[in-house]
């Protein structure tokens, strides 16, 4: 049975995360709006609560894995905004120099190891990280984080179960959010539930409504203790909307109009707001956390604009050890 | 400082696009979050919205073709 | 002087490894002691030294064993992945080519991935046209993948050592006929340098550029060519990819004459880069135009007739070197 209780300062901690997500979101796409900046973004309104809450249950030293629409992923688990802002418009000041871009944020201080931009591939990688885990005994969890559309590619099979045969330190978190691309849930699968393909493994599944902040924080929580233990991996399906389309500017006609209503009812942020509310937070309190938020979200934009375009020499760096001869 | 506005990348493959529509005229008055101008590609139209209050300034022509980050105009 | 097979010099090279490294593990399809220590026997003993969390016998699943490798590398292990053979990496290319051989790069620096991917394959023993093709060029192609192929037993021990140390991906080639190829034994803690030739022989005519298995028969073509007056030079490029230029340019310039040989197929495989960066260096010095021999066009044959037809024959090779020492423009 999942605990339905919460600790006020994990709380505080979820809708800090959660908002922070929320609010780089917002001026990512006020900077696409403006055209300050012009590049591919994929835009997570929705998901801002599912990763904030499942982030909070990781220590910053266990591993993240995530994909090219995780950019929640990276903030709630703790990037810090500079350097992310950078990366994404292309700088020297990025995570990666300006070499990765939104699509393949890395931060391993933060323990953000891979962001790919092939659906599916994380996964079997998330095995790795947790194998050396597990070899070393240092105690760490791995999270791989995936949508629905990444459970029909041969990669999710395969890591699935090696991962169970292994009892592997590692969790799959697939964020459904019940679109994979621009086609419906129903169009791409035909069970019901992506979390009854746990069983075919013989590993402890879980669906959570990834928009509950408290039961998306203890079911995650109770797999890392799980994965911690030893007792091997966890598949959550958090249900979760991507409230716009697939990337910034993507026409989203083709989601129905009674779907749309649905995902507006159940929007995140209102309900996390509230819940906070409902444990006494006030409102100028949540006020505050945002505000300064705000102001890290604008002294970012500011050191993205600042940081320099990187040169023509970083070619020929990082693709070896060795530096490539001009 | 004004705020300029530029036409914003949106989507995959769009490298220009036509300015549908102004919503509001020279001078006017504008809140954050107005729809202050369409762009349309081959693919969607997309409703610009304002990042700051102020009085707006098209500078773009309704009709026009123009690439991703030309200046359009500006919101004081 | 005691000599060694290649199967034992590769074992040894792993063994090794694993003895000084607890970061050195060992993934494949069947490669624990409960499975007979891997199809060609090469992880034999290991499972017994090392126990089976370092050398880990998979499902068959190689998407899931490079992408396994692919990860401990990230958190600092040195990873040695088995392909059972050649062809079946084309399961595995998503983490090959998308990840192992570009997350340095993407990531600025802040990650490598440290690991081997070892494989086998080989022209000549009737496994037709899924188990016996030379892909190395798909790799050479790729930036941020190092390809290397040992010829003999101390060079292939060596090299694995190289490999293993190498902060970067390497695929390491192994050819199912070299197996039981026997050297002197080099001793313990040998090691050959990624990314340098070998002057597998010295001559002044021609030069074979070549790799794996087809050093053996430009060895031998040079011998027989020797006693008509024909005095080759042969190379054994060991790293494929980035091959060692200096070396191969510096043979040509002497010699004047090429010929890049490989037992992958002709087109578009590395011999084609080879042939056109000496032209590109010594144009105006070439004696001959630099030729190319490789594998046919087509998939690898079952039937032993077919299959050596297929193959670079060794009249071919010879043929070709003489036809570049008769060069007359």
């Amino acid at each position: 049975m999942t605990d339905t209780t919460i600790d006020r300062d994990k709380l505080r901690d979820i809708y800090t995360r959660t908002m922070r997500v929320a609010r780089a979101d917002e001026k990512f796409r006020s900077l696409l709006m403006t055209g300050k900046l012009a590049v591919i973004y994929y835009t997570v309104r929705g998901q801002e609560l599912v990763s904030a809450a499942a982030m909070a249950a990781l220590e910053p030293s266990d591993y993240l894995v995530t994909t090219y629409r995780g950019q929640h992923d990276q903030i709630a688990k703790g990037v810090p905004l500079n350097p992310l802002f950078a990366e994404i418009a292309g700088k020297v000041g990025g995570t990666c120099r300006g070499k990765g871009g939104s699509m393949h944020i890395t931060h391993p201080e933060t323990g953000v190891m891979v962001t790919t931009g092939v659906v599916g591939s994380g996964l079997p990688i998330a095995n790795g990280l947790a194998l050396a885990s597990q070899n070393r005994g240092d105690g760490k969890v791995t999270m791989v984080c995936f949508g629905d559309g990444a459970t029909n590619i041969g990669a999710f099979h395969e890591a699935m179960n090696m991962a169970q045969l292994w009892k592997l330190p590692v969790i799959f978190l697939c964020q459904n959010n019940r679109y994979g691309e621009h086609t419906a849930f129903a169009d791409h699968t035909k069970v019901d539930s992506i979390v009854t393909r746990a069983k075919a493994y013989g590993m402890n599944g879980v669906k959570v409504d990834g928009n509950d902040a408290i039961a998306m924080y203890n079911t995650t929580k109770a797999a890392v203790d799980r994965a911690r233990a030893g007792e091997g991996p966890t598949l959550i399906e958090a249900m979760c909307y991507r409230m716009m389309g697939h990337f910034f500017g993507a026409d989203f006609s083709y989601m129905p109009p009674e779907h749309l209503a649905e995902m507006a009812a159940e929007d995140p942020l209102p309900r996390l707001r509230q819940l906070m509310l409902d444990h006494q937070f006030t409102e100028a309190e949540l006020d505050a956390i945002v505000a300064d938020l705000d102001a890290q979200m604008d002294a970012a934009a500011e050191f993205a604009a600042n940081s320099p375009l990187p040169g023509p020499e970083e070619i020929r760096k990082d693709v070896f050890e060795e530096e490539i001869a001009a | 400082m004004a705020e300029e506005l530029r036409i914003p990348k949106i989507g995959m493959s769009a490298t220009e696009m036509t300015l549908n529509e102004w919503m509001f005229g020279d001078g006017e008055r504008v809140e954050v979050g107005d729809i202050i101008y369409t762009v349309e590609t081959d693919k969607t139209t997309v409703e610009v919205e304002a990042q700051v209050a102020g009085i707006i300034r098209p500078i773009g022509v309704e009709g026009e073709i123009y690439p991703v980050g030309a200046l359009v105009g500006t919101i004081e | 002087m005691s000599q060694i097979t290649m199967t034992q010099a590769i074992n040894r090279a792993i063994d090794e490894a694993m003895a000084e490294d607890e970061g050195v593990i060992l993934l494949g399809e069947d490669v624990a002691a409960k499975q007979g220590g891997g199809v060609f026997k090469i992880s034999a003993g290991l499972t017994e030294k090392y126990g089976e969390n370092r050398v880990r016998a998979t499902p068959i699943s190689e998407q899931a064993i490079v992408g396994a490798c692919v990860g401990a590398a990230l958190a600092g292990f040195r990873p040695i992945a088995e392909i059972m053979l050649m062809n079946f990496v084309t399961v595995a290319m998503d983490q090959i080519v998308n990840h192992a051989a570009k997350l340095r790069f993407m990531s600025g620096g802040q990650t490598h991935v440290p690991m081997v991917i070892r494989t086998t394959t080989g022209v000549g023993v009737g496994f037709g046209g899924q188990h016996s093709d030379m892909l190395e060029a798909w790799f050479a192609h790729v930036a941020g993948l190092k390809i290397v192929t040992p010829s003999n037993a101390a060079d292939a021990q060596g090299l694995m050592r190289a490999a293993i140390a190498c902060n970067d991906p390497v695929i390491f080639i192994e050819n199912i006929l070299c197996y039981g190829l026997k050297s002197d034994d080099p001793g313990p803690n040998h090691f050959v340098p990624l990314g340098k030739a070998a002057v597998a022989r010295e001559g002044s005519d021609c030069t074979i550029v070549t790799y794996g298995r087809t050093v053996l028969d430009a060895l031998e073509i040079a011998g027989k060519l020797a006693d008509e007056g024909i005095s080759v030079e042969v190379i054994d490029l060991r790293t494929i990819a980035p091959y060692d230029e200096a070396t191969v340019t510096a043979s040509v310039e002497k010699t004047g004459r090429a010929v890049v040989l490989h037992e992958a197929v002709k087109q578009y495989g590395t011999g084609a880069e080879i042939a056109s960066r000496l032209n590109e260096k010594l144009f105006g010095k070439l004696k001959a135009p630099v030729t190319r021999i490789g594998g046919a066009f087509s998939a690898v044959p079952m039937a032993n007739a077919l299959e050596q037809a297929w193959i670079p024959n060794k009249e071919k090779i010879a043929d070709a070197v003489r036809a570049a020492v008769n060069w007359k423009g």
